[in-house]
């Protein structure tokens, strides 16, 4: 059941709030969260019941786990804790990886491992696991003060808008919120109008901006082969905008049934496609992601290396590498895992380290700022070629992509700019994604039109509360709901729902 | 040490890290009003709190303070 689904939409949603509202205002805020679980479980089993009783076995060790660790913090506890969520995720998602790349390096001899079994992920499993982790860390470390009851673990982990692609939510910042609802002291029903209006706007940038330019990115990826310098570009900034406008409309709509549940869930997108360094994009894509990763691997890594480096070293290179360099490196590299079991994104992940391991040795040398334009070029540049891996299917079809887009040979014009190629001295052909002029204007002005939106247009998600009812709001919200209405009959999944 | 005296040691850490001679720190100021605030500098601050107040801090710890006013609060729970 998708977020942009008919069923979601009219049946589902309706029915939850209905029901959600109802049963706070005659039975209280804690009969209200049981119905919100409930809710959430129906929502997860509707894909894959089976998957249900997995997740009721993680929450079920987790929520016992995270007791344990609140009343007495002892390491054996947390390290159980930890191998289990890591051996759940490593086997659903990373077992068939690992195969292939024994087979691959003990050359075909992978019976001696096991056997290649198809797996499917269950849907948000690193999401679900990722939140629990956090808790156990946040309980050992003697943060979590009191212990979550089974109600409100069961709100924090299943609550249905975050369940299954974010954002990664922290107990810290849905604790109090859980609590007054079940005291009857949160927001209830005076944020569903400001939810519709965030859920709205996701939606449509789901279902008519991201699914609109998906078709110039798929042609593109899949005819990597044969395909040209102009296409390169084309599909690979087609495919950034899809991945934009795809996750960071999935996440205003959970953010907005969050709210239209009276819970506010952490912004997971502030405009990345303004950022104008490695960094700053960091802080703006996938916000959620990037805090985990900085809170639970990054900083407990980077704080030892430098007691370390500094102690043990003078060299300011030496010192740069081991205290900057090999912990954004192994952050990225696990992070670009944590998206999916591939080389691919190993290669994410590490393109995305070096960019920020430059951007760091830029500042610690004090180097000149760069111009805007050219900074924001250079930071695009690096987050592309990050998306092509991201999105390729192999790496050699990363590699065909990359070096049509940077190769001056592959500069080929497509048959109906005949008479320009010649005119210029260009050679031409009949392209795959470009046969027609008409295909190809549409792509051009698909990226101009979503583009210019990534810059320009206003983050609602980050300042719901400033919305306040107007017409012209009021006129833009019926004008989106209208138009994405109109595209719901052929919902194509989230992208990042395959992590 | 009190708060006061451990706000004035943090601005000087701060403008240190920061490399900015004029910046003000007061009780509610946010890492999210500190554009150059970031993984690695964040780092930086706690390894130079550790030199200066003489103890032992967790990055997990910092990163659960909502403002400098936590910060204080919790370096002068840490130092007695």
């Amino acid at each position: 059941m998708l977020f942009s689904s008919y069923t979601f939409i009219f049946i589902f949603l309706p029915l939850v709030l209905l029901a959600f509202h109802s049963v706070r205002y005659f039975w209280g805020g804690q009969a209200a969260v049981v119905v919100s679980v409930a809710a959430s479980i129906i929502f997860y089993g509707w894909w894959n019941p089976p998957y249900l009783l997995l997740i009721a076995v993680s929450i079920t060790a987790n929520f016992f786990w995270t007791q344990a660790l609140v009343r007495t913090p002892k390491k054996l506890t947390l390290f159980t804790a930890l191998v289990f969520n890591l051996s759940l995720l490593g086997y659903f998602k990373y077992r068939n990886f690992f195969l292939e790349n024994m087979d691959f390096f003990w050359h075909g001899d992978i019976a001696s491992f096991g056997s290649l079994e198809l797996i499917f992920i269950p849907l948000g499993i690193s999401f679900y696991t990722f939140q629990q982790i956090a808790l156990l860390i946040d309980a050992h470390d003697g943060a979590v003060d009191p212990a979550p009851t089974a109600l409100e673990y069961s709100q924090f982990i299943l609550f249905f808008p975050q369940l299954i692609a974010g954002p990664i939510v922290l107990y810290r910042e849905i604790t109090h919120q859980i609590s007054n609802m079940q005291d009857n002291r949160g927001e209830g029903i005076s944020l569903l109008g400001v939810g519709i209006a965030v859920f709205v706007l996701g939606l449509f940038k789901k279902v008519c901006l991201a699914d609109g330019i998906a078709p110039f990115a798929d042609i593109a990826f899949s005819t990597h082969e044969t395909i040209t310098l102009l296409e390169a570009w084309a599909g690979t900034v087609s495919y950034a905008l899809q991945l934009y406008f795809d996750f960071s409309g999935y996440s205003d709509m959970a953010l907005g049934l969050g709210l239209m549940f009276g819970f506010h869930l952490p912004l997971n997108f502030d405009t990345p496609y303004r950022a104008c360094n490695m960094i700053d994009f960091w802080k703006r894509w996938h916000i959620t992601m990037t805090r985990f990763f900085m809170m639970y691997v990054y900083s407990p890594l980077a704080l030892s290396l430098s007691r370390f480096g500094s102690a043990h070293f003078n060299n300011g290179v030496i010192i740069f590498i081991i205290t900057v360099a090999s912990p954004t490196l192994a952050t990225f590299l696990v992070s670009g895992l944590w998206h999916g079991a591939g080389w691919t994104f190993v290669a994410f992940g590490v393109v995305n380290g070096i960019g920020l391991t430059f951007n760091h040795a830029w500042k610690q040398m004090k180097a000149p700022k760069l111009p805007f334009v050219i900074s924001w070029g250079v930071t695009m540049l690096c987050v592309l070629v990050s998306f092509v891996y991201f999105r390729a299917p192999s790496i050699v079809a990363a590699h065909n992509m990359l070096s049509a887009m940077f190769d001056p040979s592959s500069l080929i014009l497509p048959n109906w700019l005949e008479t320009l190629a010649n005119a210029i001295g260009l050679p031409w052909r009949t392209l795959n994604m470009f046969a027609s002029g008409t295909f190809a204007i549409k792509c051009f002005v698909w990226i101009f039109f979503l583009g210019s939106l990534s810059l320009l247009l206003p983050n609602w998600a980050k300042n719901y509360l400033a919305l306040k009812p107007s017409w012209s709001l009021a006129f833009t919200i019926t004008l989106l709901t209208a138009l994405a209405i109109g595209q719901l009959s052929s919902p194509q999944t989230f992208l990042y729902f395959q992590f | 040490m009190n708060q006061e005296d451990i706000l004035r040691a943090l601005t000087e850490i701060f403008r240190n890290v920061f490399d900015d001679d004029k910046l003000i720190l007061t009780r509610q100021t946010t890492s999210n009003e500190i554009e150059e605030w970031d993984s690695l500098n964040q780092i930086k601050l706690i390894l130079e709190c550790e030199k200066t107040f003489e103890l032992r801090l967790k990055p997990r710890e910092i990163n659960t303070l909502h403002d400098i006013g936590g910060m204080v609060d919790h370096i002068h729970k840490l130092i007695g």
